[in-house]
């Protein structure tokens, strides 16, 4: 370093040298700042990925021994009794919900939208059930739900109507889906008030000028512009519902006759109900993850492409 | 150590007495060995009382199943008497759910989270088979157990898994009994005779139905075992006796399970879904269900005594043929407990005459111990229930013999609904069935 009074001179190695410094200052403050969500990242979700892919070639349990079986744990999923039951009631789950879901949400957004005064105690009793957890959630559900003393049949002999069998064969998965959209429309609505809030409201008044009807505004303008809130929530609450367990096993526990077992409470069962059935559920795990990342590609695709051609 | 020392001084001992070592041997092997000065303490540790023996320290982690809703309380009741004995050691009892006992067991075994499980029969032939809990073969055929373990029942039946004994029984359980009402037996015109047949039986629940007010029976309530016994009262099992084959698609068993399933088609039984575990017992000593089908611990569920005269029997109903599917419980200890030498003496505490005959009694189960009587057994649990032993006991049958069968039950319980419900006819039902315990296991 040169000095001339007044003034500091660098030569241009030591300029390189500081420049490199600080480079690595800002690259190692980086990785600190970034450490602790990338050491979480790796721990909590590419290890057991890549742990769930090792235990898909095995056979064997938690306690025990394992051997080696390839991909045998693959090429018998097809043929397992109950499978096919399971997606499906995963897919009629998913496809009953999200759309319930989103167009709840939505409905509700537009209506807390418009209010003027009173609106966070609206807010706050839309919201509240998403602060509920599952499990909770689940035994209120059972007690609405009762046969003898549940709300849901004591309103029906008011009206002297017979009781509903509510966790029977063929309405089991109904009450699951209820009680899915009762815990997360809230969620959603709170994002699409957010979203609508923020719309530009210039636009609207120049549509209602045109003499556009309150329909034809939200069929051309809000929903056009909550497009990308809207594909984040489909995706989003699409993964979910592709996830559902907690609730399934403390409504119905996968019952009865199979009606509520879905795909995740089926590796569940394989996981930890049997003693040497992890290859299994690490099987079905595995194609799971695939089979979502798939849909949320082609989802990714579908509504990005019309958003192109907006 | 202690125990080890005194086995070897033992073997001198009898090779001895039998002649096959003269004193003066025995006395330099007995030297030799440099168990002299440690020999005295061994046996005199074997003679020492109870309250003396208080080298005793740690903590006790209990992992039990919730028979009645104070199971805990009952626990903690049993564990006073212990502290008392041995100050140093402390307690803790968690309890896991029923539904997911399996789940909760294997993953706390296997990070070694407890030190004594409860454990059912039902998972004993997987445990038998891995080394997940401790191997008491030895604690237990210990010449200085052998009195007490002459105490002890069903040890033959445990020794049908394989030739490892994994734990020390505390009950005989009923899993699938019929809880009668028999003020509306009496009604609809029958006596105690109304389950001896078919027939009779389905007369009866006939005439007991009044729609929309009383169901003459709930089945499903508790479905573990439910099934199973009939297939077992109706010749067929998930294998044949040799463990070579399924066994499930017979005539018989057809036949059995179209009755079933005729129950539900008929509209005699609740349909699958009114009412679980947790509601169940209470429908019955409310009157809207005649006959339910649950296992015995049920009587700790509901507030006796009941409003109406009731009975227990073995179900299936008929008297041929008839079968009563019931499982041992178990202590085990994990082997990755850090004191297995006290989880043992722990082990045995719990498992006392005493012990076995209060928790048992209180827990709407059958103890385990030939002494639970004179132990006070039978002065809390309901009466019905030592009136309906002789026929369970009669009747008795329990789990096949091969790991993996509690998986295998567990997942043919929603086939074989699926023909309840009509989703598929019981032929279809009982194939799948079928490819269930073929794909579980290999035959």
């Amino acid at each position: 370093m040169s000095t001339e009074p007044g003034r500091m001179r660098l030569s241009p190695e030591e300029h390189a040298r500081l420049r490199r410094r600080a480079r690595l200052r800002r690259e190692v403050s980086g990785w600190a700042f970034l450490g602790p969500m990338f050491a979480c990242f790796v721990l909590f979700l590419v290890v057991p990925v890549l742990g769930t892919a090792w235990w898909s070639t095995r056979f064997g349990g938690l306690i025990g021994g394992t051997r080696f079986v390839g991909l045998d744990n693959f090429t018998r999923l097809p043929s397992l009794v109950g499978a096919p039951q399971a997606i499906w009631n995963t897919v009629v789950f998913a496809g009953a919900s999200v759309p319930l879901i989103l167009a709840g949400a939505l409905g509700i957004a537009l209506l807390l939208a418009r209010l003027e005064r009173g609106g966070a105690i609206y807010r706050f009793l839309v919201y509240f059930p998403v602060l509920v957890p599952g499990v909770v959630a689940a035994l209120i559900w059972l007690f609405l739900t009762n046969s003898d003393f549940g709300l849901f049949n004591e309103i029906l002999r008011a009206f002297g109507l017979p009781p509903v069998t509510w966790f029977a064969t063929d309405t089991a998965l109904g009450v699951l889906v209820a009680l899915d959209v009762w815990r997360n429309v809230g969620y959603w609505a709170m994002f699409f008030v957010a979203a609508i809030i923020g719309l530009p409201g210039e636009l609207y008044q120049a549509a209602k000028l045109d003499g556009a009807s309150a329909f034809a505004r939200f069929l051309y303008l809000t929903l056009p512009m909550l497009r990308r809130i809207i594909f984040f929530a489909v995706v989003v609450s699409t993964i979910w519902a592709f996830q559902v367990f907690d609730t399934a096993i403390v409504l119905t526990r996968g019952g009865p006759a199979g009606a509520t077992t879905t795909v995740v409470y089926r590796v569940w069962q394989y996981v930890f109900g049997s003693s040497n059935k992890v290859g299994y559920a690490s099987a079905i795990s595995l194609v799971m993850i695939v089979a979502i990342l798939a849909l949320t590609l082609l989802q990714m695709r579908l509504l990005r492409s019309r958003r192109g051609a907006d | 150590m202690n125990r080890r020392l005194n086995r070897d001084i033992c073997t001198l001992a009898e090779a001895h007495i039998a002649g096959r070592l003269s004193r003066r041997s025995f006395v330099t092997r007995l030297l030799g060995l440099g168990l002299s000065a440690t020999a005295v303490a061994s046996i005199a540790a074997e003679f020492r009382p109870a309250h003396a023996a208080s080298n005793l320290k740690g903590n006790v982690r209990f992992l039990v199943g919730p028979w009645s809703p104070q199971e805990v309380d009952i626990h903690k009741k049993i564990a006073e008497g212990f502290s008392a004995l041995h100050p140093d050691v402390t307690f803790e009892f968690r309890l896991y759910d029923w539904d997911t006992d399996d789940q909760e067991i294997n993953t706390s075994a296997a990070a070694g989270a407890h030190d004594i499980y409860m454990i059912t029969e039902s998972a004993y032939p997987d445990y038998e088979a891995n080394d997940a809990f401790v191997d008491l073969t030895s604690r237990i055929n210990d010449p200085a157990f052998a009195e007490e373990k002459a105490k002890y029942l069903y040890f033959d039946r445990t020794l049908g898994f394989g030739p490892r004994l994994m734990g020390l029984p505390i009950s005989f359980h009923v899993e699938c009994a019929l809880f009668v009402n028999m003020d509306m037996v009496k009604a609809a015109g029958f006596d105690e005779t109304f389950a001896d047949t078919w027939d009779s039986f389905r007369n009866c629940l006939t005439k007991m139905s009044k729609p929309g007010e009383v169901y003459p029976i709930a089945l499903g309530v508790q479905p573990y075992g439910e099934w199973y016994q009939v297939l077992r009262a109706a010749g067929g099992s998930f294998l044949t006796p040799d463990l070579s084959a399924a066994n499930v698609n017979r005539p018989e068993v057809i036949d059995a399970t179209e009755r079933m399933a005729s129950l539900f088609k008929d509209k005699l039984a609740t349909p699958l879904g009114t009412y679980n575990y947790d509601d169940g017992p209470a429908a019955f000593a409310g009157g809207k269900v005649a006959i339910l089908s649950i296992d015995l611990a049920a009587t700790t569920v509901v507030k006796l005594p009941l409003p109406f005269n009731w009975k227990l029997i073995p179900n299936p109903p008929q008297a041929a043929g008839r079968m009563n599917f019931n499982d041992i419980t178990y202590y085990m200890i994990n082997a990755k407990s850090p004191n297995p030498d006290l989880m043992w003496e722990v082990a045995k505490w719990w498992t006392t005459g005493e012990h076995d005959a209060y928790w048992a009694d209180n827990s709407g189960t059958y103890p385990a111990r030939v002494d639970a009587l004179t132990h006070g057994y039978g002065t809390k649990a309901a009466p019905q229930l030592a009136e309906a032993l002789p026929s369970y006991q009669k009747f008795s049958v329990g789990l096949e013999k091969f790991p993996g069968w509690a998986s295998v039950e567990e997942l043919t319980r929603a086939e074989v609904q699926k023909c309840f419900s009509g989703d598929v006819s019981v032929k279809e039902a009982l194939a799948n069935v079928e490819s269930i315990v073929k794909q579980e296991t290999g035959h």
